[in-house]
C-alpha cells in the first residue's frame, strides 16, 4: 500500500513515513488541541501535492470563521481553495437525512471530485446523529469500504469533550492519533500521541507539539529518534586525544581526553566551567578541528571577550568558521528542539569538538525533567558515534566545601569522564581546584591541583603541593607571578 | 408582487438567519443546500434573485449559475455569488453572476446589493 505522507514536520517521522493510502484514520483531542489546524494543514500539503481534497464539516462552525483563521497561517494558499481543496458543509445533510445521508453526500463528493484526501471534521456530530452505536459502526464501515473502493485517505477530526476510554470505532480505524494540552506548572504542553498505527511501526509515546503562523510542527522526543547503541556496533574508530592545551590538565589526562569520549565536568557557580570549555574547544581548533559552543547562560558577546581575556583567539576562529557559538535562552522551550539543532550543527559544520554549557540549563528546556537524563544518554551516544569529543559541564550547588551534589540523576554514570572543579575558602582567600573523577579506561593522575584563571589562559599547578596545602589549610599566600602555560 | 429569493448553501446558520432577515423585510424566501436542489427548487417555484453559496457538495455556486443562465425560463433571475475566499470566484467569462457578496457580510451590504440588483417593487 502507498504511503501519504501529511507533511507536517515531524508527524511522518512518528508514522514511519505517513499514512497509508486508502486508510481511515481518528485524530482525536479536546478542543484547542490543534485538530482543526492539522486537518486543514495536511489537505494543503496534499493539494500541493496533486491530490484532490475534501474537507467536510460536520460542526455549525463556519466556514468563512474557519477561512479567516486559516488566512493567518503559512500554509494557506487562496489558489488551492475551490478548486484542489473543497470546503463543504455537511450538517445539514446529517441534520435532514441523518447517517445514511451522509455517507451518500460523502461518497457522491468523492466520486464527483475524484477526492484522494477527506477531512471529516466532526465526528463527533455524526455520532449524535446515530440511533445507536451499532449503526454509527455501521457508518466507519461504510466510510472505510469508500475509501477502500477509492483509494481515497480519510481523517476524521473527534473531539474528546465526552469521557475518554475504549471507542467501538477505535478498534475499526486503521491508526488513531490523540492531540492533548496539558498544564505542567504554570506550563501549557501540547503533545500528540500515536495509539495505534496498522502497518508500520510508529515513534511510541508523546511528543511535542507546537502550533505557529508557520502551522502544526511536531518535535520527536529526540531519544527515540536516535539509534540507541547496540552489542554487536564496531569498536569506536581511534580518535587522537582531545588536549586543553593546559599543560597541568594534559599530563594528570597523560595527554588529553579520550577523542570521540563525553566529558562532564562539575562544579558550582564562578568555579572556571565555562573557562575550562572555551579553553577546550580553542585547543581542538588550533589542532584544525571545528569547535561549537552551546550555551544557556552567557550571551556570545560576552562569552567571545571572556574568551579574548584569557587570548584564546575565539574572535578570528569564528570568522573563519572553525568556532560556532549557540545560544539558547533558559527559558521554557523544548528539549527536543535545542537537541535538534545542536546536532544538525555538528553534521553540518563538522564538528570535532563541542561544548554543552551547562547541563542544568538544559533542564530549564525540560518539559518532564525526568527526561533529562535519557536525553542526555541519547545525545551522548550519538556525538560519539559521530566521533566528536564533548565537554558537558553541569552546576553543582555547593559553593564552597568539599561535598559534591549532582543535580542530575544518573548523569555520572553516563559519563565516561568526570572533571570537578571546585572552591575552596582558607583565610579569607578563595582558591580554585581541579580533580579528575573518572576516565573511563584509561589511566589518570587522580590528585587534587590548584587552577587558576589568568589573562594568558587556564594555568594548572604542575604538581599537588599547593592543592594539598590549602586542602590542609597550610597554603602559602598566592604566587603574584603564576607560571605561564607551556 | 412580493419579490421573491432563493438562498443556496450548505452551511448551517448563515443561510437560516438571512432567510429570517429577508422574510421579515417583506421577501418570498426559499432554502435549498445545494446547487442541484437549488435547481430543483427553482424548477417548481418562481425567484427572482438566487444567492448562493460558492463551494457546496453534488453542484457548486458557479455551475448552479451556468445552469440558471443557460436555461431560457430562467436566464433573467439575478445572481449574487457568497464566499469566504474572493480569490475563488471565477473571472472573466466564467463569471455569469451578477455581483459578490464576501463573507462575512452585514445584513446591510446584503439589502444593498439586493436592492442594486433588483429595485424594490
Amino acid at each position: 500500500m502507498g504511503r501519504v505522507d501529511t507533511g507536517i514536520p515531524g508527524l511522518d517521522t512518528i508514522l514511519n513515513g505517513g499514512l497509508f493510502q486508502g486508510g481511515v484514520y481518528i485524530v482525536e483531542g479536546a478542543p484547542g488541541t490543534g485538530k482543526t489546524i492539522l486537518g486543514n494543514q495536511i489537505c494543503f500539503h496534499r493539494a500541493a501535492r496533486g491530490d484532490s481534497t475534501i474537507y467536510i464539516t460536520l460542526l455549525a462552525e463556519s466556514h468563512t470563521r474557519l477561512i479567516a483563521h486559516l488566512r493567518g497561517m503559512a500554509f494557506f494558499r487562496p489558489e488551492l481553495v475551490a478548486s484542489a481543496i473543497y470546503y463543504i458543509s455537511a450538517f445539514k445533510v446529517l441534520e435532514e437525512a441523518g447517517l445514511d445521508g451522509l455517507q451518500k453526500s460523502v461518497q457522491d463528493a468523492v466520486t464527483a471530485r475524484k477526492a484522494t484526501f477527506v477531512v471529516l471534521d466532526g465526528l463527533v456530530s455524526a455520532e449524535e446523529f446515530a440511533p445507536s452505536a451499532r449503526d454509527f459502526k455501521k457508518f466507519i464501515h461504510g466510510l472505510q469500504t469508500i475509501s477502500g473502493m477509492t483509494g481515497c485517505t480519510v481523517v476524521m477530526l473527534s473531539s474528546t469533550e465526552r469521557a475518554a476510554g475504549f471507542r467501538p470505532e477505535h478498534t475499526m480505524v486503521d491508526g488513531l492519533i490523540e492531540l492533548s494540552d496539558v498544564v505542567v506548572g504554570v506550563q501549557s504542553l501540547r503533545h500528540v500521541l500515536v495509539r495505534k498505527m496498522r502497518g508500520t511501526p510508529q515513534l511510541r509515546g508523546r511528543h511535542a507539539l507546537e502550533i505557529s503562523s508557520a502551522g502544526i510542527r511536531i518535535r520527536p522526543r529526540i531519544e527515540t529518534l536516535l539509534r540507541s547503541p547496540d552489542e554487536d556496533d564496531p569498536a569506536p574508530r581511534e580518535i587522537a586525544q582531545a588536549d586543553f592545551g593546559v599543560v597541568g590538565l594534559d599530563a594528570m589526562l597523560r595527554g588529553g581526553l579520550p577523542g570521540g569520549s563525553n566529558t562532564v565536568v562539575l562544579g558550582p557557580s564562578g568555579s572556571g566551567k565555562t573557562m575550562l570549555g572555551l579553553q577546550f574547544l580553542s585547543a581542538g581548533i588550533r589542532h584544525e578541528g571545528v569547535g561549537l559552543y552551546v550555551g544557556f547562560y552567557e550571551r556570545p558577546a560576552s562569552l567571545l571577550a571572556k574568551g579574548n581575556r584569557l587570548g584564546l583567539g575565539l574572535d578570528e576562529a569564528r570568522a573563519n568558521g572553525l568556532l560556532h557559538l549557540f545560544w539558547e535562552a533558559p527559558i521554557e522551550g523544548v528539549l527536543d528542539a535545542v537537541v535538534e539543532r545542536v546536532l544538525r550543527a555538528v553534521v553540518d559544520q563538522r564538528v570535532t569538538r563541542l561544548c554543552f554549557d551547562g547541563l542544568h540549563g538544559f533542564r530549564h528546556h525540560a518539559e518532564y525533567p525526568e527526561r533529562t537524563r535519557a536525553v542526555f544518554s541519547a545525545l551522548a551516544d550519538e556525538l560519539t558515534r559521530r566521533g566528536v569529543t564533548t565537554l558537558f559541564t553541569l552546576e553543582t550547588s555547593d559553593l564552597v566545601g568539599s561535598g559534591i551534589e549532582i543535580p542530575i540523576d544518573g548523569v555520572s554514570s553516563l559519563a565516561d569522564n568526570i572533571l570537578l572543579l571546585r572552591h575552596v575558602e582558607l583565610r579569607s582567600q578563595l582558591y580554585r581546584l581541579i580533580s579528575i573523577l573518572k576516565v573511563r579506561d584509561r589511566a589518570y593522575d587522580g590528585a587534587i591541583r590548584e587552577f587558576q584563571i589568568t589573562d594568558r589562559g587556564l594555568i594548572v599547578a604542575d604538581t599537588f603541593d599547593s592543592a594539598e596545602q590549602i586542602l590542609t589549610g597550610a597554603a602559602r599566600t598566592v604566587t603574584a607571578e603564576p607560571e605561564p602555560a607551556r | 408582487m412580493t419579490q421573491s429569493v432563493l438562498i443556496v448553501d450548505d452551511e448551517f446558520g448563515l443561510a437560516d438567519i438571512t432567510a429570517e432577515l429577508l422574510t421579515e423585510a417583506g421577501y418570498d424566501v426559499a432554502l435549498a443546500i445545494n446547487g442541484k436542489l437549488g435547481l430543483a427548487s427553482l424548477a417548481t417555484r418562481r425567484a427572482d434573485i438566487v444567492i448562493t453559496d460558492l463551494m457546496m457538495p453534488v453542484m457548486d455556486g458557479p455551475e448552479l449559475i451556468r445552469r440558471i443562465r443557460a436555461d431560457p425560463k430562467l436566464a433573467q433571475i439575478r445572481t449574487i455569488l457568497m464566499t469566504a475566499l474572493p480569490e475563488a470566484v471565477p473571472t472573466g467569462d466564467a463569471a455569469m453572476h451578477d455581483a459578490v457578496l464576501v463573507k462575512p457580510f452585514s445584513f446591510v451590504e446584503l439589502l444593498a446589493t439586493i436592492h442594486r440588483l433588483l429595485p424594490p417593487a
